[in-house]
C-alpha cells in the first residue's frame, strides 16, 4: 500500500529504485493513538445524548460517520508524512591522479621524459581519454590531479608541473574523497611508484576499498635500464661529536647482466678511507657499512662509490654523496646511583681519555651520603639530585642506574621525564637491584620512559644473560659493536652479563615505537628477555640496559688489555643517545642537499635555561657561500614558539655554511651553525626503473586493478563500472494529499445530509 | 696480689691464648673456599687472595691470618655503615682461578714471604691493569717489606710503590681519614703495649698507580687492619684501632667502586 502511495505522491518514483517506504508522523505513536481515541470518544459521548432522539439505527450510522471524522482530524494533527529512500546508480567522477615528482621528468636514451605517456592519454582533445569520454553514451565526469599538495581540479594536463615533489599518497586519497562536487567513484593512480608506501597510506587504502572507490594504478616507465650498478640510497649523520663514529649505509643496486660482485669505496674529500666487496647472489639489492670514526671537528664530504664496469652505460649513478659536520663540544653526563658499584668505576674510566665526554658522578653511599666525582666545583650537585630544571638541563645525558624510586621526589621524576621529552637529552636506564620494577619504577613518569612494559610481581634470583644482536641491533648506527671496528670485540664473543631484573620481559612487552637492540638468552633456558632497547621519547632518546655490570667486559680474562670494546661502547653509546641534546640556541636547515635555485628553509631556535621557547631572542642568520661571501638574513617568525625563520635561495655550487650571531655581540658564537649542500643533483640517473611492486600494492590493498602503460587503455572498462551509487530520501507530508481533504469533505457531508434527512438540528 | 688483680690477668692469658687459638693463626687446613657460583647475587664480594701451600705454616697458611672472622666482621660494618650490596660471608679466592676476574677487589695480608708463580703474576698483573683492586695489610718490618717490593717489582717493573699522600681520594671516598694509623695486632692491642711489629715502627700507606694516576694497588705497611676489624668486639681491644680500621676499609672499598 506504502509503495501505491509512494507512486501517488512521487510521480518520478518509477524511475529510481524504491528501498524502502515508511509513514512517520511529527508526534509519537503513542500520542496518534491517543489522538484517534480521543476522537473515536467523543463520536461517542455526542451519539449516547443523542439517542432520546433518534432510532438505534441511525444513532449508530452518525456515531461511525463522526468518529471517522474525529479521528482522522485527530490524526492529521500529528502531521503525517510519507518517507521513501530510493537509491539512484548515478555515474560518479573518476580521479586522475598522476605521480608530477622529480623521477617521473627522467629521459630516456631517446630523450623522451617519462611522463611523456601519461600526458599523451591525459590530452585533452584527441588523447584516449578524451575520445573514451566523448564517445560513452551516459555522463561520466573526469578529473585531473597532481601527486603535490594542492593540484586539484587541474583544468587540462598543461597545468601538471613535474618536478614539483609530491606528498605522501594517503593524505592525497584521502583529500580527494573529501573533496566537494560529484563523488569520486574510482581513482586512477599514473606513477612510476617511486615514493614509499607507509602504513598510514595502506590504512587509507583499505578504507578505500570499503568504501567502494577503487584506486587502479598505471605503472609507468622502463622495467630495465640494462646493465648497471647504482648506489641507491646513503644514509649518514648530518652531525655529530668529534670522537664518535659515523655509521655510513648505502644500498646498492645491481641491474642487467653485471657481475655478482662490486666493490664499494668509502671516501673522505676525496680520499679513500675504506672499501668493502659487496655480493649480490640472487638478490638484485644489497646493503653494505662502513663505520667512520671521526677524529677531527669540522666539515667533510663523504661519498660512497660502486666501481663501475666496463659494460655500465651509465656511471653516474654509481656514486652518492652527502655532508658530515663533526661538532668539537663538551657533553656533559650525569651519573646517578643509588648504592655504590664497580658499573661507576668502569664506566668513568671508559669515557675518561674522551676529550668531548665529560662524566659525573652522584652516588648514594649510605642513607643521605652522596659521593661526588668530577664535579667543576664545590657546589655541583652538594644538594644530590638536580631539583630544578635549570640545574638538570646544564646536562646532556643522564645515567640512571639502581637508585629506587623514593630517592627521588615525584617532582626530580618528572624532571627527568621534560630532561628527555623537552631538553631533548639522552637517557640510560641500567639494571640493578633498585632499577626498573625492582627499584618501584612500576608507576610514574619515569615508567613512562621505558621502552618497555614492566612485567610484575616475577621474584626471582639473578641470571646470566648471553646478550645477542637483534635485527634492529645489526641496523644502528652504535649498537652492531664489533662490526668491523678495529680493537672490539663482536658481542657474540663477549661473556655474558648479570640480570637482576625480572621485571624485564621477553621482546613481547616491547612498547609501540621502541625497538630491541640486543636480547638475551638467559643460562641454561630458552627464555630469551630485552637485553638493551631505546626509543624516542620527546626530543631525546632513552635506552634501558637491563644488565647491571658492562664492566664485565672490561674486567675479562680472555680479552686483550688494548681491546676497547667496553670504551668504544659507551663512549659511542652516549654520543648516540645525546645527539637530540642542542644548546640553547642552533640552526637547523630543512635539506641537507639542493639543487641550484632551490630554496632552502633556516630555523634559527632558542630556548632559556630551562628550555623554554624564547620568542624573540634577538638573533640573525648570516649565510656563508663557496666561494667565502656572507649574506645576512632577517628571521621572521617561525610556526613554532621559539623558533624563527629565513628562506636562502642557493645558487653557488657546493658547501653552504649557516651561521647563528649571538644576540649580545651580533658575532656568530662558532657552535651554532649547520650546512647544506648544492649541487645539480642528477636524480635522472637514479632509480631509472619502475616499480611494480608498490604500484601492484595500491591497487591490490584499494580493489583496484594494475596495469602498465602499454595497456592503461583497458581500464575504461573497468572505471565504466565504477558508478557511484547515491542514496536519497524523500519525504512528503501527507497534509498536502487533496483525497485526504476530499475524505474529511466528505465524511462531513454525508453527516450533514443525513441530519437534514432525520430532521436533526 | 689480690683476688681481683689475680682474676684479671687470668683473663687476660685466656683472652690472649683463645685469640691465639681461634683466629690469630687459622687452623690448618683452613677452608680454601671456592668462587661464589653465578650469576653472582650481589654487587661486592670481599675476595681474600689465597697463595701458598695448604700447610707450609705450623698454625696454617698464612694467608689465612684472621680468617674468617675478620672478613666476616667487616662485612657486617661495611654493611651496615654503607650502602655496599655486599655478600655477607667470607670469600677466599686462588690468583690462578679462571673466575678471578669477577670479583674486582681483593684482600691479602701476610705478605712479607709472599711468593707468586709466574703464571699468578701474569693473572694479578691483566687483573689490576683491567681495573682490579688490591688491598695488602699486615706485614711489618724493613725484612718483610724487602720480600714484598721485589715481588711487586716482579709484578710491574715500571711502577714503583710509592707513598699515598693522604690527600688522595681513596682516604676521603666515605670518611676523612686525617693520619695513618698503626693499628696493633689484637695482643698489643689488649695489652696496652707497643704497637708495632720488628722494626715496623712507622704505619705507612703506599700504593702503585696505573697510567691514569688511579690506585691499583694499596698497601698498608707496619699495620694490621685486619685484626682491627677482627678484635672489634674484644672488650680490651682499643675502640679507636678498630673504628680507624673499619674507616680505612670502608674508604678502600668505596674508592675501589668508583675510581
Amino acid at each position: 500500500m506504502l509503495e501505491a502511495l509512494t507512486g501517488l505522491l512521487l510521480p518520478d518514483a518509477s524511475d529510481r529504485v524504491l528501498v524502502a517506504a515508511e509513514l512517520t508522523h511529527a508526534w509519537s505513536l503513542t500520542a496518534v493513538g491517543f489522538a484517534l481515541a480521543a476522537g473515536v470518544l467523543a463520536a461517542a459521548i455526542y451519539a449516547w445524548r443523542e439517542q432520546r432522539r433518534l432510532a438505534p439505527r441511525r444513532a449508530v450510522i452518525l456515531f461511525v460517520v463522526r468518529g471517522m471524522l474525529l479521528a482522522s482530524l485527530a490524526w492529521l494533527l500529528s502531521e503525517p508524512a510519507l518517507k521513501a529512500e530510493f537509491e539512484t546508480a548515478r555515474p560518479g567522477r573518476v580521479a586522475m591522479l598522476v605521480d608530477t615528482s622529480a623521477s617521473m621528468g627522467l629521459v630516456d636514451a631517446a630523450g623522451t621524459p617519462r611522463h611523456a605517456p601519461v600526458l599523451d592519454l591525459v590530452a585533452p582533445e584527441n588523447g584516449p581519454l578524451a575520445t573514451f569520454l566523448r564517445n560513452r553514451a551516459s555522463p561520466l565526469s573526469v578529473s585531473l590531479h597532481g601527486l603535490a599538495e594542492g593540484a586539484d581540479d587541474l583544468p587540462n594536463s598543461a597545468e601538471l608541473a613535474f618536478g614539483s615533489g609530491h606528498t605522501s599518497l594517503g593524505p592525497r586519497l584521502d583529500a580527494l574523497r573529501r573533496s566537494g562536487g560529484a563523488p569520486v567513484s574510482a581513482v586512477v593512480l599514473l606513477s612510476d611508484g617511486d615514493f614509499r608506501l607507509r602504513p598510514a597510506d595502506r590504512q587509507t587504502l583499505r578504507q578505500m576499498r570499503a568504501s567502494g572507490i577503487p584506486v587502479h594504478t598505471v605503472s609507468v616507465g622502463p622495467d630495465s635500464v640494462g646493465n648497471d650498478f647504482e648506489v641507491a640510497a646513503l644514509n649518514a649523520p648530518d652531525r655529530l661529536l668529534v670522537g664518535a663514529v659515523a655509521a655510513v649505509d648505502a644500498r646498492i643496486r645491481k641491474s642487467g647482466q653485471m657481475p655478482g660482485e662490486a666493490i664499494v669505496r668509502l671516501e673522505v674529500d676525496g680520499i679513500e678511507r675504506d672499501r668493502a666487496s659487496v655480493r649480490f647472489d640472487d638478490t638484485a639489492e644489497q646493503g653494505v657499512s662502513f663505520q667512520l670514526p671521526v677524529d677531527e671537528g669540522g666539515l667533510r664530504r663523504i661519498e660512497v662509490i660502486v666501481s663501475p664496469d666496463s659494460g655500465e652505460p651509465n656511471t653516474a649513478n654509481n656514486r652518492a654523496a652527502a655532508l658530515l659536520y663533526a661538532e668539537d663540544r663538551e657533553l656533559s653526563i650525569l651519573h646517578v646511583e643509588g648504592e655504590p658499584r664497580f658499573e661507576v668505576k668502569f664506566i668513568r674510566r671508559a669515557v675518561q681519555d674522551d676529550d668531548n665526554l665529560r662524566i659525573l658522578s652522584l652516588v648514594r653511599t649510605a642513607e643521605n651520603k652522596f659521593y661526588r666525582l668530577g664535579i667543576s666545583s664545590a657546589e655541583e650537585l652538594k644538594d644530590g639530585f638536580p631539583r630544578t630544571a635549570e640545574d638538570l638541563f646544564k646536562y646532556d645525558g643522564l645515567v640512571l642506574g639502581s637508585a629506587p624510586q623514593d630517592m627521588l621526589t615525584p617532582a626530580q621524576q618528572q624532571l627527568i621525564a621534560d630532561f628527555a621529552a623537552r631538553r631533548g637529552g639522552g637517557v640510560v636506564f641500567l639494571g640493578g637491584r633498585h632499577a626498573f620494577a625492582e627499584g618501584g619504577y612500576e608507576r610514574g613518569p619515569v615508567t613512562q620512559m621505558l621502552p618497555f612494559a614492566l612485567q610484575r610481581g616475577v621474584p626471582e634470583r639473578s641470571v646470566m644473560l648471553k646478550l645477542e644482536m637483534t635485527g634492529a641491533g645489526r641496523q644502528h648506527a652504535v649498537a652492531r659493536i664489533g662490526a668491523g671496528a678495529r680493537g672490539v670485540t663482536a658481542l657474540a664473543d663477549l661473556p655474558p652479563l648479570t640480570s637482576v631484573n625480572a621485571s624485564v620481559g621477553g621482546l613481547e612487552t616491547l612498547k609501540p615505537g621502541a625497538a630491541a637492540l640486543w636480547s638475551g638468552t638467559v643460562e641454561n633456558r630458552t627464555e630469551r628477555r630485552i637485553g638493551l632497547a631505546e626509543q624516542r621519547y620527546g626530543k631525546g632518546m632513552v635506552a634501558a640496559f637491563a644488565v647491571r655490570d658492562t664492566w664485565r667486559w672490561q674486567m675479562h680474562r680472555a680479552l686483550d688489555l688494548e681491546d676497547q670494546t667496553h670504551e668504544t661502547f659507551w663512549r659511542q653509546w652516549l654520543r648516540w643517545l645525546t645527539r637530540g641534546a642542542r644548546p640553547q640556541r642552533y640552526v637547523t636547515v630543512d635539506a641537507r642537499q639542493v639543487a641550484p635555485g632551490q630554496a632552502v628553509t633556516l630555523r634559527a631556535h632558542a630556548v632559556d635555561a630551562s628550555h623554554v621557547p624564547v620568542a624573540d631572542a634577538g638573533q640573525s642568520l648570516v649565510v656563508i657561500t663557496p666561494s667565502g661571501e656572507r649574506v645576512g638574513l632577517a628571521l621572521e617568525p617561525g610556526t613554532a614558539p621559539g623558533v624563527q625563520t629565513a628562506r636562502y635561495v642557493a645558487r653557488e655550487p657546493g658547501a653552504h655554511e649557516v651561521e647563528l650571531t649571538h644576540p649580545d655581540s651580533g658575532e656568530a658564537d662558532g657552535t651554532a651553525v649547520a650546512f647544506f649542500d648544492v649541487q645539480a643533483l642528477g636524480r635522472e640517473m637514479y632509480s631509472a626503473v619502475r616499480n611494480d611492486t608498490v604500484m601492484r600494492n595500491v591497487a591490490r590493498l584499494s580493489g583496484g586493478q594494475f596495469v602498465s602503460m602499454a595497456d592503461a587503455e583497458s581500464l575504461f572498462d573497468t572505471i565504466e563500472s565504477n558508478v557511484a551509487t547515491v542514496t536519497q530520501f524523500d519525504v512528503v507530508s501527507l497534509l498536502e494529499l487533496p483525497a485526504l481533504l476530499a475524505w474529511l469533505l466528505a465524511l462531513a457531508s454525508v453527516e450533514w445530509l443525513a441530519r437534514r434527512r432525520w430532521r436533526l438540528p | 696480689m689480690s683476688r681481683v688483680r689475680l682474676n684479671k690477668k687470668l683473663a687476660t692469658i685466656v683472652t690472649w691464648l683463645t685469640a691465639a687459638l681461634a683466629g690469630v693463626w687459622a687452623p690448618s687446613g683452613a677452608d680454601e673456599g671456592e668462587p661464589q657460583p653465578q650469576p653472582l647475587d650481589h654487587e661486592f664480594y670481599f675476595s681474600r687472595v689465597i697463595y701458598g701451600a695448604p700447610s707450609e705454616e705450623d698454625f696454617g697458611p698464612r694467608w689465612a691470618v684472621d680468617y674468617p672472622k675478620a672478613d666476616q666482621q667487616f662485612l657486617v660494618a661495611l654493611k651496615r655503615l654503607s650502602g655496599v650490596d655486599a655478600f655477607a660471608s667470607e670469600h677466599a679466592l686462588r690468583l690462578n682461578l679462571e673466575r678471578l676476574h669477577e670479583f674486582p677487589f681483593l684482600y691479602v695480608l701476610e705478605v712479607g714471604s709472599l711468593s707468586l708463580k709466574e703464571e699468578e703474576r701474569d693473572t694479578l698483573r691483566h687483573y689490576l691493569l683491567s681495573g682490579g683492586f688490591l688491598v695488602v695489610d699486615d706485614f711489618w718490618g724493613s725484612w718483610e717489606w724487602d720480600n714484598f717490593e721485589n715481588e711487586m717489582r716482579e709484578l710491574f717493573p715500571d711502577r714503583p710503590l710509592v707513598e699515598v699522600p693522604l690527600d688522595h681520594p681513596v682516604f676521603h671516598a666515605f670518611y676523612d681519614i686525617g693520619e695513618i694509623v698503626q693499628v696493633p695486632n689484637v695482643y698489643q692491642g689488649t695489652t696496652g703495649g707497643v704497637t708495632h711489629e720488628y722494626d715496623g715502627y712507622v704505619p705507612r700507606a703506599r700504593g702503585i698507580f696505573d697510567d691514569d694516576g688511579r690506585l691499583m694497588v694499596l698497601v698498608n705497611w707496619n699495620t694490621d687492619l685486619g685484626d682491627g676489624w677482627e678484635w672489634a668486639d674484644h672488650p680490651q681491644y682499643p675502640l679507636r684501632f678498630s673504628t680507624y680500621a673499619y674507616e680505612m676499609g670502608i674508604n678502600f672499598v668505596i674508592y675501589a667502586m668508583t675510581y
